[in-house]
């Protein structure tokens, strides 16, 4: 593939391309790698250092840290991923029916877009959980609805510059239908930098995530998150940093790769889009 | 009704949001196997004009009566119709084209479009290709990866796929040069020939439309001031707005010996024509009755027709 | 060569750098201009007739990789100056008249602040009120009128004939030995373009510099400028006086080109001349003569690059026919 090859061609997306599949296949082999299922306590070995039996160590429980990081790896990028699946089709949906529809139903959906962006994106999610509770499918919704607008905006945007363009008047001329030139027409010269901003996109919901689980509002225990693995291990940070250091490292591994890639989709897809913040 | 192979235009207006009436009550007919031309300078209307005639834009009053068909208040089916029988070429011909289609799809979808079988008539579109002098080695290219030529004749390409009678061209030759201007001009003319089209052609040079139209309308502003068969009307032409443009349209004179007529001011806004003649602000004839007064379109010898209380006497 | 040449260009090539190799994009252009003068340049696209334009004006693009030959203004080497120097030479000695004036006019600021700064390099002590009483005369005289009003207009403000006008007012307001115009025109209705062209010859009247006149319209050329100069893929093919290069043209393209432009007064029906394939590869320039393969009386000989041979006075051009 010509964008992979192209990506490749840059070192710093090399690097991310590694850490997003070294993210991506250990989550997804998680059952197959590690080494103990992930909430078998050991009290016993509670907070050991890494050792041949848990090679990253254990935490407060006993667990093994380095089978509870793969698991939660499939957390982050699950969630991630159907965050960002759902809110690029919701966001898609709402800007193209922005850029089309009459004045007022545009104002409406704009307006929206607005109050949703206006709070920071953790005040919205905590206030949201407080609404909708705790619970993996509760902060799948919530997060969508926190960067919906972005899509939303994008998508519209994308749409107003395609509609201007003479080659959908000629589809008219033509007498192409509207479901016709929307499908076959608009949307595929509109997805390409939206796609774009949801692979930038993926890093940013799995920290958001990450923070609520901190926080103890997101992933509920004894679920494997990223987050709840910092939060309890800082509480027994005196006595062990292992958990710290891998729930860490792994996030970082995690947003660290998917940025970098990001960065380098965006460079391979459309080079104009460089140098923008 | 018998079947009349003919584009009728009674009366239209087309005004846009913002209340500017770009055409303002135009009447014109265009038969198969005949070339009409369109002139006009920027605010004419004339583009506009050629949109009506397509169904891209919707006159606000007056009618348009394709092969006996009236398009006001049209139905999807009539609609679809409509656009198999008149087709248009846009001026900037890789703009108009879609940019993640290939040569190929592009072709094609007309066909889909009109629900004609792809397979039955591929032939016919390659036949097609190659009179346009398209390479089938360029179906599987995209539009940005051919030449500004081969765009060109891909949409040429595309608006005769569906078999139209009539076709619209936006400035053809706009951005060409001359070597290749009378390529175009010489296929046009083969391609109506051979599908015996009826062919309106929008453009600014009337160097073109002196070459290859049989008839020609002239517009200011909204209005036709003058109509008439080409040659009569380049030769001796009625409205003092025609024989300025002609008089305007540099052509080889090393010499300088033609006069030059150099129009004072320019052209007024469209959002607020003049009063009496619209063009009254900028004519070298102007007298106090075409400040207050409108003159009509007015049928004369020849089938000509021309909107001017003073018309010019013919050089003869 | 002419004894009171202003600007004198030698051998000029040029050559741009891109991914596949150098484009030769001039080779070996030879031009005088006169003072006093306008010298039309004519060439279809990918003539090289623009590039030359921005060679005059120190102005080439990045990827310029080469550049010999020279061009002179008044004895001076252009191309042998610092950039500094040029700088100080564009707005005071050269002036350039663009074919879309938005790209030129910046669009934040009135056309009055534009053309009291298109005049410091030139009046360096006069204050800001003398230049504006400038600009507003000079306005006047390019027939725009009320320009109280219009100098503190923006851009966007004005139409495109009368933007035209006030690039045309800029580059004289610099008072220029130079004046180039590059399709100055093409954007214009025909109405307008005859009253620039009418302006120019006006100007032409009064101004001691010379213009240099880029267009692909010989009908202009014709009715604009003294001399012409034809370009065919980065070579000047034919130069002359106009009346005499319209008369005798020699060169085959030239006869091409006036061939193809279109005669009201034919028939209509009759086939339209075009001139048959494409332009050569600039990258990998062909040798001989440049015009060979497309060209309808090529013979052996043209396997030989023709120099420019005289036709009549002062009226050259690169053929072996000739």
């Amino acid at each position: 593939m010509d964008i992979l090859r192209r990506i490749w061609r840059s070192p710093s997306g090399r690097i991310g391309l590694i850490a997003t599949l070294l993210v991506v296949i250990g989550g997804l082999a998680a059952p197959l790698i590690a080494t103990h299922m992930p909430n078998q306590i050991d009290v016993a070995a509670r907070l050991s250092p890494p050792s041949a039996t848990h090679w990253l160590g254990t935490d407060h429980l006993g667990r093994d840290l380095f089978s509870r990081g793969l698991y939660g790896t499939r957390i982050a990028v699950g969630v991630a991923l159907a965050v960002t699946a759902t809110a690029l089709f919701i966001g898609i949906l709402l800007g193209v029916i922005a850029a089309y529809a009459p004045t007022p139903v545009e104002r409406i959906i704009l307006a929206v877009f607005d109050i949703i962006s206006s709070y920071p994106s953790l005040i919205l999610a905590l206030a949201l959980v407080a609404v909708l509770g705790p619970g993996l499918l509760n902060i799948i919704i919530l997060v969508t609805i926190v960067f919906v607008p972005q899509f939303g905006r994008i998508a519209r945007a994308q749409t107003l510059t395609i509609k201007e363009r003479p080659f959908l008047e000629a589809e008219r001329a033509l007498g192409a239908s509207g479901s016709r030139i929307m499908f076959h027409h608009v949307l595929p010269n509109i997805v390409g930098p939206i796609v774009v901003l949801a692979s930038m996109n993926i890093p940013v919901v799995i920290t958001l995530e990450a923070g609520l689980s901190f926080l103890g509002v997101g992933i509920r225990p004894p679920l494997a998150s990223w987050g709840s693995m910092l939060f309890d291990g800082f509480t027994y940070l005196e006595q062990s940093v292992w958990p710290v250091l891998v729930a860490g490292g792994m996030l970082t591994l995690a947003t660290l790769g998917f940025t970098l890639f990001g960065e380098a989709l965006r460079d391979a897809i459309d080079p104009k889009l460089r140098r923008e913040p | 009704m018998a079947e009349s192979k003919t584009i009728e235009v009674e009366n239209i207006s087309v005004t846009f949001a913002g209340g500017v009436q770009a055409v303002a009550g135009i009447s014109l007919k265009l038969s198969v196997g005949e070339t009409l031309g369109l002139v006009g300078e920027s605010g004419s209307g004339k583009t506009t004009l050629a949109k009506a005639l397509v169904g891209l834009n919707r006159p606000e009053s007056g009618r348009v009566v394709v092969e006996g068909r009236d398009l006001t208040g049209l139905t999807r089916s009539d609609r679809l119709w409509l656009r198999q029988r008149v087709q248009m070429i846009f001026q900037d011909p890789l703009s108009s084209l879609s940019p993640r289609f290939t040569i190929r799809k592009l072709l094609a979808e007309p066909l889909a479009i009109h629900g004609l079988n792809a397979k039955e008539r591929w032939p016919a579109v390659l036949d097609l290709m190659s009179r346009l002098g398209l390479a089938e080695t360029q179906l599987d290219k995209f539009p940005h990866q051919v030449s500004g030529g081969q765009a060109r004749r891909v949409a040429i390409a595309r608006a005769l796929v569906a078999d139209p009678s009539f076709l619209i061209a936006d400035e053809p030759t706009a951005g060409l040069d001359v070597s290749v201007q009378g390529e175009l001009l010489n296929l046009l003319s083969d391609l109506q020939q051979r599908f015996s089209l009826g062919i309106l052609i929008v453009s600014h040079n009337l160097n073109v439309i002196g070459r290859v139209t049989d008839r020609v309308a002239i517009m200011y502003l909204g209005k036709v001031v003058e109509e008439g068969p080409t040659r009569e009307v380049f030769r001796a032409p009625k409205h003092p707005y025609t024989r300025a443009l002609l008089s305007a349209n540099p052509v080889i004179d090393p010499e300088h010996k033609r006069k030059k007529i150099v129009l004072s001011g320019e052209i007024p806004s469209p959002s607020k024509p003049p009063a009496g003649c619209r063009f009254h602000t900028r004519c070298p004839n102007v007298q106090p009755r075409c400040r207050e007064e409108e003159p009509l379109l007015t049928e004369a010898e020849n089938g000509r027709r021309y909107a001017c209380h003073f018309p010019l006497e013919s050089a003869a | 060569m002419t004894e009171d040449a202003l600007v004198e260009i030698r051998n000029l090539s040029i050559d741009f750098a891109t991914g596949r190799g150098a484009v030769h994009a001039l080779r070996e252009v030879n031009l005088s201009v006169g003072r006093r003068r306008i010298v039309g340049l004519v060439g279809e696209s990918g003539s090289g007739k623009s590039t030359l334009a921005l060679a005059l004006l120190g102005l080439l693009p990045e990827n310029t990789s080469k550049v010999t030959g020279s061009i002179e203004l008044e004895g001076k080497n252009l191309l042998a100056l610092k950039p500094e120097q040029l700088e100080h030479l564009r707005g005071r000695r050269i002036a350039m008249i663009f074919q879309d004036p938005m790209t030129a006019l910046n669009p934040v600021f009135t056309i009055g602040t534009q053309l009291v700064d298109a005049q410091r390099n030139r009046h360096p002590r006069l204050g800001r009120k003398e230049l504006l009483k400038r600009a507003a005369a000079m306005l006047t005289r390019v027939g725009i009128s009320d320009p109280k009003t219009r100098l503190s207009a923006y851009p966007h403000q004005l139409s495109g004939g009368m933007r035209q006008r006030v690039m045309i007012a800029m580059a004289l307001l610099c008072e220029p030995d130079v004046l180039i115009a590059d399709e100055p025109t093409t954007a214009l209705d025909v109405t307008i373009e005859a009253q620039i062209v009418d302006l120019i010859k006006d100007i032409q009247a009064e101004f001691s510099g010379s213009i240099i006149f880029v267009s692909h319209s010989l009908g202009l050329i014709s009715e604009l400028c003294d001399e012409v100069a034809v370009m065919y893929a980065g070579k000047v093919v034919e130069s002359g006086p106009t009346r005499s290069l319209f008369e005798r043209p020699s060169h085959p393209y030239t006869q091409a080109l006036l061939a193809c432009e279109i005669d009201p007064d034919t028939e209509p029906g009759e086939r339209l001349v075009t001139i048959k394939g494409g332009l050569p590869d600039l990258v990998d320039v062909p040798s001989g003569c440049i015009f060979a393969a497309r060209c309808p009386a090529r013979f052996d000989k043209c396997s030989q690059e023709p120099a420019l041979r005289e036709v009549a006075p002062g009226h050259n051009a690169a053929c072996w026919l000739v």
